[in-house]
């Protein structure tokens, strides 16, 4: 149980049943007023974001969150399965619980798992990743009509924008918060 | 480099406490007051509805306002006095809060609340010169015009012009702190200067003689920030013993502990007619540093949240 005065940015706890992160937190007391906790917080399952006051006298239930390294293993049907390198659990996500981190799923990556009473809240991926530019079309010296950029597309079928010189077969850095290039990789 | 950044703002705001802390000085001794120094540790805290003491087992209690001792020197006789002093609330963190801050407080005899509006308003005119034209008071990066007489609003009209709900209707749902903290206050403006009176009848403020369901109290607004609280004092036993009655009531529904009553309080209460004014320095000192949370602008900051 956590009361008013616990609260801060980055705890997480139970409100009507759902998960929430306390984004945004500050203690106010106008005038000869009682103290408001004015809360923004985030719902961990949603994404929507609110804001809302509490009293001092108001209390918290925890939020069994956890949160664990897992490695992606493959994708079968319309399931993302990952494992838990310690106690090989398997753990089957679909493409909403997995969203935009689709776009850079490798095979053995590493990712961290959000979990809520044992459901997943989502994955977090590392801030960036190499992967291999499987098609790109050729660099032609001197072509100066299609400015610096051209579209290529990577292993996991996702398509960005790169320098003109990247080529097809190459292994590039990706940013994998912004979905940018980020560097050319040599092995 | 971070640490020399930071070690450059905190010098900036310390030149600029030290300043204003002289200017305040200078505009209480030309006005006649006496400087005073009463107890931070004492044995009572007044009962205060929203307000708790810092607890020192065995020793006593630091005061959230010299408030108690001030008020026993005007019964004394003692006609215009000021302090500069520390006070302690216990739980008070936030970006304007802090559990040990610094407090001017004055009080006059023979004035009420709308004199004491044009004091402060004199007083802050005043220190706004001594650091004019180079420093300004600045609230999130644009300057706040700090020209008398700062306007005068009733809370009932602030309701009206900034909140969903009238402030009846805030009364009556008992959602007056939530609706004033999340609607109203973020809406005062943010350029000038504004006294808002007309505040609900609480604590240890003279009640208005033709509303009783409202006191005579104000608050002084820069910039949206809230820098003073100043009341007509209560002046009779009879008015003290109900406002103690009422504060000890409302403490008792929110499982608030009762303690003892200074005593002072507890009998023969009687004060000349005046008022009295409390100021936070720390706030005063953000808005000329054009800072935005008060841990900015303390020397040393180990309890921030």
């Amino acid at each position: 149980m956590y009361s008013a005065s616990d609260l801060r940015k980055g705890l997480r706890f139970k409100l009507d049943g759902e998960p929430h992160l306390v984004v945004d937190f500050d203690f106010v007391k106008p005038g000869k007023g009682q103290a408001l906790y004015k809360c923004r917080l985030k719902n961990l399952i949603t994404g929507s974001q609110f804001e809302r006051s509490f009293r001092s006298v108001d209390n918290f239930e925890e939020a069994d969150i956890q949160e664990k390294e897992m490695q992606y293993l493959y994708f079968e049907g319309d399931k993302y399965c990952f494992m838990d390198n310690e106690t090989f659990e398997q753990l089957y996500l679909n493409a909403d619980q997995v969203g935009e981190a689709k776009n850079f799923l490798l095979e053995n990556l590493v990712v961290e798992v959000m979990l809520f009473e044992g459901r997943s809240l989502g994955i977090t991926l590392p801030n960036s990743v190499d992967v291999i530019v499987t098609e790109a079309l050729p660099w032609i010296k001197g072509d100066t009509v299609s400015g610096n950029n051209k579209p290529v597309k990577i292993e996991t079928g996702y398509q960005l924008q790169v320098p003109v010189f990247v080529e097809q077969g190459e292994k590039i850095r990706v940013d994998t918060r912004t979905g940018e290039y980020v560097t050319r990789v040599k092995d | 480099m971070l640490a020399r950044e930071e070690r450059h703002a905190v010098a900036g705001s310390l030149e600029i406490r030290a300043a204003l802390l002289d200017a305040v000085r200078r505009f209480f001794r030309s006005a006649g007051y006496l400087e005073v120094d009463t107890p931070a540790l004492s044995r009572h805290a007044l009962p205060e509805v929203n307000i708790e003491p810092i607890v020192c087992p065995d020793f006593g209690v630091l005061l959230p306002s010299p408030e108690l001792f001030m008020k026993q020197l005007l019964a004394k006789g003692y006609e215009k006095i000021f302090q500069i002093c520390k006070c302690f609330r216990a739980g008070e963190i936030g970006t304007r809060h802090r559990q040990e801050f610094t407090m001017l407080e004055w009080y006059r005899k023979q004035a009420n609340y709308w004199n004491l509006m044009e004091e402060c308003e004199a007083l802050i005119a005043f220190i706004a010169n001594s650091f004019a034209p180079k420093i300004k008071p600045t609230r999130k990066g644009k300057t706040v015009a700090i020209i008398p007489p700062f306007a005068r609003m009733e809370m009932k009209e602030a309701f009206a012009s900034f909140a969903p709900y009238s402030l009846s209707q805030a009364l009556n749902s008992s959602c007056f702190d939530e609706i004033f903290a999340t609607t109203v206050e973020p809406r005062l403006p943010r350029e000038e200067a504004l006294f808002l009176w007309g505040y609900p009848a609480e604590g240890f403020a003279k009640t208005q003689s033709d509303a009783p369901a409202f006191a005579e109290r104000f608050e002084l607004y820069i910039g949206g920030l809230e820098i003073a609280n100043g009341c007509s004092e209560i002046e009779t036993e009879q008015e003290n013993t109900s406002a103690i009655k009422r504060s000890l009531a409302q403490r008792a529904t929110s499982g608030k502990k009762l303690n003892s009553l200074p005593p002072f309080y507890a009998s023969n209460y009687q004060l000349p007619p005046s008022a009295g004014c409390a100021l936070g320095i720390d706030r005063l000192v953000m808005l000329f540093a054009g800072e935005e949370d008060i841990g900015s602008v303390l020397a040393f900051d180990e309890f921030a949240r």
